[in-house]
């Protein structure tokens, strides 16, 4: 279960995720974040929207998870995507994969 | 003149001799030679190590007579036992029968950090193996290197071990180094040195095994031994001043404990810059251009570099500790750094402590080693299954540890692989054993189960796993 907290004043889009982020979960939030991001996008201009993804209570992540982390990088400004409070499993694949930079990964 | 080729050609003519020559020799002749190459480098193990110090300036050649010893004695003492030779098994039930095969003519690339002892533990292994090995010295250690061959050749050859058994190339020369390693002849590249080195042996076309470069994290966990943990942290990093690619490069300690191991730190002889002698060192020990580390600093003590970088440090000062909050090629000093150097990292807690540490490991150390410092087995379990690392040395000094044989049961090596990782063939300490192969004499013994499935039942698409199952285990 994914929880959306959007702060428009900070042109903030928080997306908390929770459990294990398997491929089926992965393309459920996948669906969400993009009807999420829509909903920003109109409130707030896409240059300024900042989007987080809070990994703290996750404790697994799939493929599946790690496209939607590239895909939604790439549909917001340079910079302006992160991925919060990792575990140090989650991170390491990350790591292993020379992204955590690229995502801001943390 | 004769060009490299040509002198690569003899070389490699003269050990392709000598190999066939050793195939006569038994275990017996081949171990008599071991025995001797061990006592003479033995022997020699002090005024090698002096003149090691002598010609290059690096490190402390008291504790290089010491990796002399280490070199000597451990190595030897790990595979005087070994069946290297001939028949090495024999299983009546399996019909198999195991024989060991040596390689053929190896070229040996040795680093000017650890010239002689490196020179010391290749010639035993490779005698032991009955390889001819060519030894290619660094340099700046030309003299020093060619010596310590020299000493084991003249012990192995009056032991019974063919002429040429042991060579060294007559001049330190890339193109000639290059000639050896790519030559149709040469069985093996042992290329003991930096990442260059090793990707050139990689790409030479012959077999190679290579190491791969150390940026060991220490994790120091909060239930570890504070005293304890700096009196092993600075035995390693101060160990040959630092020149051992398996020595801490970066402490990460538990922000509930910083304050007490910088104390004990301190009362050892370690100093904590400020962020002003930070900047210098930074700039000191890594080309801000290249990103390669200042080879004038490579295993000069603590007082010699800090006076380098342009600052002043007490009497006393054995390691140099500098505050780092990040990683990566813009902060120089949280990457390997052959000198009493340390990074020191305070994170809040386990988790972002092993993220700090799997950051340092995959940035410049991956596959290498890592070491922490813990009394508990669950996180001891969960930071060995996080790093890439060939060794995680547990509550061990980290030089010493990766070595092997002294604080733990590893096969003492000064060749550590750093497997795929590191872009290495084996993540192994290199030993004797990965010098020959086995050759495998197999006589029948019938797989009843296998000859027990009908072909007819292979061939019929209607026949699904579980039916092929149902054949294959009838009557277990």
């Amino acid at each position: 279960m994914t929880e959306f907290i959007f702060e428009p004043q900070n042109a903030v889009l928080r997306c908390v995720f929770s459990g294990r982020m398997d491929s089926f979960a992965s393309m459920e939030a996948g669906k969400e974040i993009a009807a999420r991001l829509q909903g920003a996008c109109d409130q707030v201009s896409s240059d300024a929207l900042a989007v987080v993804f809070d990994m703290s209570d996750v404790n697994y992540i799939a493929s599946a998870f790690v496209r939607i982390c590239l895909q939604t990088a790439k549909s917001i400004a340079p910079g302006k995507f992160s991925v919060t409070g990792t575990s140090p499993f989650v991170m390491k694949i990350f790591v292993m994969t020379g992204l955590d930079k690229q995502l801001n990964v943390s | 003149m004769a060009g490299p080729h040509d002198i690569a050609g003899e070389l490699i003519e003269k050990a392709s001799i000598a190999a066939g020559i050793y195939c006569e020799l038994g275990q017996e002749e081949t171990d008599r030679a071991v025995r001797a190459v061990y006592g003479a480098a033995l022997r020699a193990r002090v005024r090698l190590a002096k003149a090691a110090h002598e010609e290059t300036g690096i490190g402390v050649w008291q504790h290089k007579a010491i990796k002399n010893t280490l070199a000597a004695k451990l190595v030897y003492e790990d595979i005087k036992g070994e069946r290297t030779v001939g028949v090495i098994s024999r299983d009546e039930a399996s019909g198999i029968t195991e024989v060991a095969q040596s390689l053929g003519p190896i070229v040996a690339v040795v680093p000017v950090t650890n010239p002689t002892a490196t020179v010391i533990f290749k010639s035993l292994i490779s005698v032991k193996t009955q390889n001819p090995v060519i030894f290619s010295p660094h340099p700046a250690a030309f003299k020093c290197t060619t010596e310590t061959a020299r000493i084991c050749c003249e012990a192995a050859v009056e032991a019974g071990a063919p002429d040429d058994c042991i060579q060294w190339t007559p001049e330190s020369s890339r193109d000639l180094t290059a000639a050896l390693m790519a030559h149709p002849r040469t069985a093996l590249v042992l290329a003991t040195g930096g990442p260059s080195l090793v990707k050139a042996a990689y790409s030479s076309g012959t077999p190679a095994i290579g190491v791969g470069s150390g940026n060991v994290p220490v994790y120091v966990e909060r239930t570890a031994d504070i005293p304890f943990v700096a009196e092993n942290i600075l035995l390693s990093k101060t160990f040959d001043n630092g020149t051992v690619c398996a020595s801490e490069q970066a402490v990460v300690v538990e922000e509930e404990i910083a304050g007490e191991l910088r104390e004990e730190f301190e009362r050892r002889g370690a100093f904590f810059l400020g962020p002003e002698e930070t900047e210098k060192l930074s700039a000191l020990c890594v080309d801000s251009v290249t990103g390669l580390m200042n080879p004038k600093i490579v295993g000069r003590p603590a007082a010699v570099v800090a006076q380098a970088a342009g600052f002043a440090v007490p009497d006393g000062t054995v390691c140099l500790m500098a505050r780092q909050e990040k990683i990566g090629p813009e902060h120089p000093l949280s990457g390997e750094i052959l000198a009493p150097v340390l990074a020191w990292y305070v994170a809040g807690g386990f988790e972002s402590a092993l993220k700090t540490c799997i950051e340092l490991n995959y940035r410049g150390g991956i596959g290498h080693t890592a070491s922490i410092y813990s009394n508990d087995e669950r996180r001891i379990a969960d930071f060995g299954r996080l790093m890439n690392a060939g060794r995680v040395v547990v509550n061990t000094p980290s030089s010493q540890g990766g070595v092997g044989g002294i604080y733990n049961r590893l096969h003492p090596s000064l060749t550590l692989g750093c497997g795929a990782g590191g872009k290495n063939i084996t993540a192994e300490n290199i030993t004797a054993r990965h010098l020959y192969n086995i050759k495998r004499i197999c006589h029948r013994r019938h797989n009843e189960r296998w000859l027990s499935l009908p072909v007819e039942a292979m061939l019929d698409e209607s026949c699904d796993d579980r039916e092929i199952d149902r054949i294959y285990d009838r009557n277990q």
